[in-house]
């Protein structure tokens, strides 16, 4: 169930340049949907006013309650903050948020995992639970350069659960892995295996989830987004992080909250031009 | 010993002053899974049109220090759907519910209080004369003490609850807006709405928000909030009921003491879902440890050094 968990730092590191890694303990065990987010807070803290959203990494029940592990990268106030908290500090988490990635759809088709920077985070769940479901999954990863510092630990997390050969990293200056865009390394995917038929779930920049788009209408395929928004509360009532969406009853346009209705939506419902 | 936190508003009995503010607290029952609701001491809902409205492309809204801008154009199901839909579970907690009422025109305000009025559970209407956010309606209202009063007027002429005016701190004087509307047969009032702010792109060099400007709110606005309480308490009759960046029971008190016979608790909601009710509880213990037995002793005891 949603609730204000107090939780606790348990480790907060910065991995690579680009990359934290944050690791928090809760008490009890909370059911988690892959893709679903928490609104973080350092706790007592009076600035930033908002606070932040995180989708869950990872989550790990244990003896002692469940341990939550977040990817981050510093960007602003608010995770440069974040980025400070200690072992044993205390944060507000109001949790677990979102519709999360749908699994019962389309259990027969391959699924195919696309992610840009800090999109990655928004499908280890997702990789873990289709993997259970005996799917077969492959995971595009795209950065700006290595030299950046991808994020080569959780593509380890990744390469554990999928096999490193089932892992496409791309770099767009080509200093790693395949060079240029993600969707471009997925589209070179598509023309040389010709899989009959896949889902596709992805994360990242507004422009590499517009492609994913394109690429799923061209193949007839679902595609499923994780959008991102400004948010204040997280849990629908500052209508802030609005997405105008194509309602599936009616196919009219309709403001849809991306913290309640989202963060995923089916990539055919977004007006794209208006993200 | 207890202390008696209720106070009287237009002759209705709220058991604590800690409301929550239009706006921020949606149809109220989304905070349900929350705190029970019957703990606070009323409810203002999000405003509702006659029509149900989309509101404004995003983004629709933007962080700034101590604060945020929004421009969410009043979104919301319209004023049939909220009394089919939304009333008669929210009716069923044991708190007042204010309903805020929204026109883009003079007639659609009059349209929105009569379907209310044949709506059972509503305690009283809230008049959003002050919302920055919408072309028509709104702040024409709020920023011309004359059109202030004669909407006032007619809605009271036909509403069946008491009637609370929101006034907004963009009006050239809030003192004056706030005696044309008392003129005018207002019940009280309630101040501040958000203050109209600008936050800017370096990069683009475009705002920050999709449709330009947009209202501040949050605790940077308090102080400013807390001058313009005083002052309308000091100029009229009827009670005020203050809001702006209200976060803390001491920020409650020093809206109390100013001269707020209530507060509405607004964008604090945002970031920790269970901060009215926490308000609520550290008002109860902050009387406690100060030997007050009745809230409404603290009502206007600010003293002002002489001017």
């Amino acid at each position: 169930m949603t609730r204000d968990h107090n939780v606790r730092v348990v480790s907060n590191v910065r991995e690579t340049l680009a990359y934290w890694r944050l690791r928090v303990r809760l008490s009890e065990p909370i059911t988690i949907r892959p893709g679903q987010f928490v609104m973080m807070r350092v706790r007592d803290a009076w600035e930033p006013l908002w606070r932040r959203a995180l989708v869950i990494y990872r989550a790990e029940p244990h003896a002692e309650g469940m341990d939550l592990e977040f990817l981050y990268k510093v960007l602003g106030r608010g995770t440069a903050q974040l980025s400070r908290q200690r072992p044993g500090d205390e944060l507000q988490m109001l949790g677990p948020l979102g519709n999360g990635f749908p699994l019962e759809a389309d259990a027969q088709a391959d699924a195919i995992l696309i992610s840009g920077g800090i999109g990655l985070p928004a499908l280890y769940l997702l990789a873990e639970a289709l993997v259970r479901q005996r799917r077969r999954v492959q995971l595009f990863h795209g950065e700006p350069t290595s030299e950046s510092g991808a994020p080569f630990s959780a593509l380890e997390d990744f390469a554990r659960v999928l096999g490193r050969e089932a892992i496409t990293l791309a770099t767009e200056d080509g200093s790693l892995g395949f060079r240029g865009l993600v969707t471009e390394a997925l589209e070179a995917y598509l023309e040389h295996h010709r899989p009959r038929r896949a889902s596709l779930y992805a994360c990242g920049p507004t422009p590499m989830l517009r492609r994913v788009a394109e690429i799923a209408v061209r193949q007839g395929w679902p595609a499923y987004v994780s959008l991102e928004a400004r948010m204040a509360c997280g849990f629908g009532v500052c209508l802030g992080c609005a997405v105008k969406t194509r309602n599936a009853a009616d196919r009219l346009p309709h403001y849809r909250r991306v913290c309640v209705e989202g963060p995923i939506f089916r990539a055919e419902e977004v007006f794209w031009d208006e993200v | 010993m207890r202390c008696d936190l209720s106070v009287e508003i237009a002759g209705l009995h709220f058991k604590n002053p800690i409301l929550t503010a239009s706006g921020t607290f949606g149809y109220g029952l989304e905070f349900a899974e929350w705190f029970d609701l019957g703990r606070l001491g009323g409810i203002c809902t999000k405003g509702l049109s006659l029509e149900p409205l989309e509101g404004n492309p995003p983004p629709r809204i933007v962080e700034t220090h101590g604060g945020m801008l929004n421009a969410i154009g009043l979104q919301n199901i319209g004023v049939r759907a909220f009394i089919a839909e939304k009333l008669p579970r929210l009716r069923q907690f044991q708190t007042l519910i204010i309903a805020n009422v929204f026109g883009s025109s003079f007639e659609e305000y009059l349209d929105v209080i009569r379907l209310l009025n044949d709506a059972e559970g509503i305690a009283a209407y809230e008049l959003n004369i002050s919302c920055p956010n919408v072309k028509a309606g709104g702040m024409e209202f709020g920023n011309d003490p004359d059109e202030a009063a004669r909407l006032t007027e007619a809605c009271k002429r036909i509403a069946r609850r008491p009637l609370i005016v929101k006034l907004s701190p963009n009006a050239g004087d809030i003192v004056r807006v706030a005696r044309a509307v008392e003129s005018a047969g207002a019940d009280a009032v309630s101040a501040i709405n958000t203050i109209l702010g600008l936050s800017v792109d370096i990069h683009t060099r475009r705002p920050r928000l999709a449709t330009g400007m947009g209202g501040l709110s949050g605790p940077a606005i308090k102080p400013i909030a807390l001058r313009m309480v005083y002052q309308i308490a000091r100029a009229i009759r009827i009670p005020v009921i203050g809001i702006g960046g209200i976060a803390t029971v001491e920020d409650a008190l020093e809206f109390l003491i100013a001269g707020a016979t209530a507060v509405q608790i607004g964008t604090a909601n945002y970031y920790d879902p269970l901060v009215s009710i926490k308000i609520v509880e550290d008002l109860e213990s902050f009387c406690q440890r100060h030997g007050i037995t009745a809230i409404r002793s603290l009502i206007g005891s600010l003293q002002m050094p002489p001017s």
